[in-house]
């Protein structure tokens, strides 16, 4: 084997230093997106092996980890077959309908963001609510609320213009909303 | 604007910070006469905060992280397994930063700086120049038996209430964050925006070993925050913990709300200070996406 030059040890240098960093949001989104543990690890080591390999074109200086996810996504449609092992429902209607034959209908009260967020109770219910979106909401609300990407970078994530993702962010809160009055009304965590 | 409108175009992006210009005039016009939609929009905010609280960022199972650098190792070739190796080595040695048998002595060595004050257009043109930067001293009262990070950050804090200087290009979340990157610094830049918090500005400066700090700091109607990174080598979070919400860390110290949080690998720290009662800043620390 060729002994190893100054430019490639600068590249995992620097693949050490800006990607790896990021390995945990990676590693989220891919539970997230594949609904399995094994899978998951799968296409997190396949995104770190095919963005180390190209990293050559990431730029110094835009959002690591964005491009990382934007990886990540690339190879989870790819390998959708793969990973669709259990999908929600197909469309935002067929959710909605799910979501209401659920749902008791009664008022819910005043919100309280700080009491919600020391409330463990809805733990499970707030991922299984997240995670029974249609995944192009999902997806999105995933990048924006919980990798914290901005719009132009979730955008480019999930490619599609930034107007379809605010879309996007706008139409699944409302699902999630929905979803979540199911559970949380008596907490107040929702107004109608 | 009227109420549909709003909600339609504006309510999810409003609570994401990415309103500017007319658009968040607007919009803010419309709020200031609207008690429904300013409702909606603290629920629009609450959710966001449910979103991050329950559904956090999960840590990579250690056999994965063996797996993907043994599998780096390979794609890398034979001399890059070793520098691998290296590279993933936990330190040797870590010193527990909160400790006051270290940081006292560091201190006092140090002259107990608090600032390194660097021209700003030396960032700008060369920020590898940073090293290079002379110290204006400026003691720091350390608190016995409390955490010298924390002085640190509150002092810090207090000075730039009296006078704020940004070091740094700081007429957008991206120049700020672009100059902390070129220093080989974490980019990320808070947006307390969505709680009501203006960025002043960004700073570079060193802590008194010597590590350098990104410093942002913020001001809003119902007080002031400011957050520092910088490598943690080895801190880990202090005792008297308040409360812990998604990695973050709070502490009521010195009358002050303190948060402490880790990156992903645990190689930098984030410190956030703020004269904002805990609870309150807690809300607002969840509901701050980065700005960039």
């Amino acid at each position: 084997m060729p002994a190893k030059g100054p430019i490639g040890a600068d590249k995992r240098r620097r693949f050490e230093e800006e990607a790896m960093p990021h390995l945990d949001a990676v590693y989220s989104m891919a539970t997230r997106l594949a609904r399995n543990p094994d899978d998951a690890k799968d296409l997190v080591q396949e995104t770190v092996l095919r963005a180390f390999r190209f990293f050559e074109q990431f730029e110094a200086g835009t959002n690591c980890r964005a491009w990382l996810l934007t990886i990540l996504f690339n190879n989870f449609r790819n390998g959708y077959k793969r990973f669709a092992r259990e999908q929600p429902a197909s469309s935002a209607e067929e959710f909605e309908r799910c979501v209401e034959s659920a749902s008791a209908q009664r008022e819910p009260s005043e919100s309280d963001p700080a009491a919600l967020l020391t409330n463990h109770l809805l733990d499970r219910e707030v991922e299984h609510a997240l995670d029974s979106l249609p995944d192009e909401f999902r997806s999105a609300l995933l990048l924006i609320d919980v990798q914290d990407l901005s719009y132009h970078d979730a955008a480019r994530v999930l490619k599609v213009p930034v107007g379809t993702l605010k879309s996007r962010v706008s139409r699944g809160r409302g699902l999630l909303r929905r979803s979540l009055n199911r559970y949380a009304k008596e907490r107040g965590i929702i107004r109608s | 604007m009227n109420c549909a409108e709003y909600i339609e175009n504006f309510l999810a992006a409003h609570a994401d910070g990415e309103l500017e210009g007319d658009e968040l005039r607007a919009a803010e016009l419309h709020l200031a006469g609207c008690a429904k939609c300013r409702g909606l929009l603290a629920d629009e905010r609450a959710l966001k905060a449910l979103l991050r609280s329950k559904v956090g960022v999960l840590r990579t199972p250690a056999e994965l992280r063996a797996t993907l650098r043994s599998a780096l190792d390979a794609a890398d070739g034979p001399d890059e397994s070793r520098e691998g190796s290296r590279l993933g080595r936990p330190a040797r040695s870590r010193l527990k930063l909160h400790s006051p048998g270290v940081w006292v002595p560091l201190a006092l060595a140090a002259g107990i700086a608090l600032f390194m004050l660097v021209p700003r257009a030396l960032y700008r043109e060369t920020p590898a120049m940073v090293s290079q930067a002379t110290a204006t001293l400026q003691p720091v009262p350390l608190t016995p038996g409390g955490v010298p990070e924390f002085d640190i950050a509150i002092a810090s804090l207090e000075q730039f209430n009296r006078r704020f200087e940004p070091n740094v290009p700081s007429d957008s979340f991206g120049n700020i964050s672009d100059a902390f990157l070129r220093a080989k610094m974490p980019g990320l830049v808070l947006n307390f925006r969505p709680s009501g918090f203006m960025l002043i500005g960004g700073r570079l400066d060193r802590l008194p070993d010597g590590r350098l700090v990104t410093r942002t700091y913020y001001r809003g109607d119902r007080g002031v925050i400011l957050c520092s990174r910088f490598l943690a080598k080895g801190m880990q979070a202090p005792p008297n913990l308040d409360h812990e919400v998604a990695g973050h860390y709070y502490y009521r110290y010195r009358g002050y709300s303190i948060s402490v949080s880790f990156d992903a690998t645990d190689k930098f720290v984030c410190v956030l200070v703020s004269n904002v009662q805990l609870k309150t800043f807690t809300r607002d620390v969840i509901l701050s996406p980065s700005g960039h």
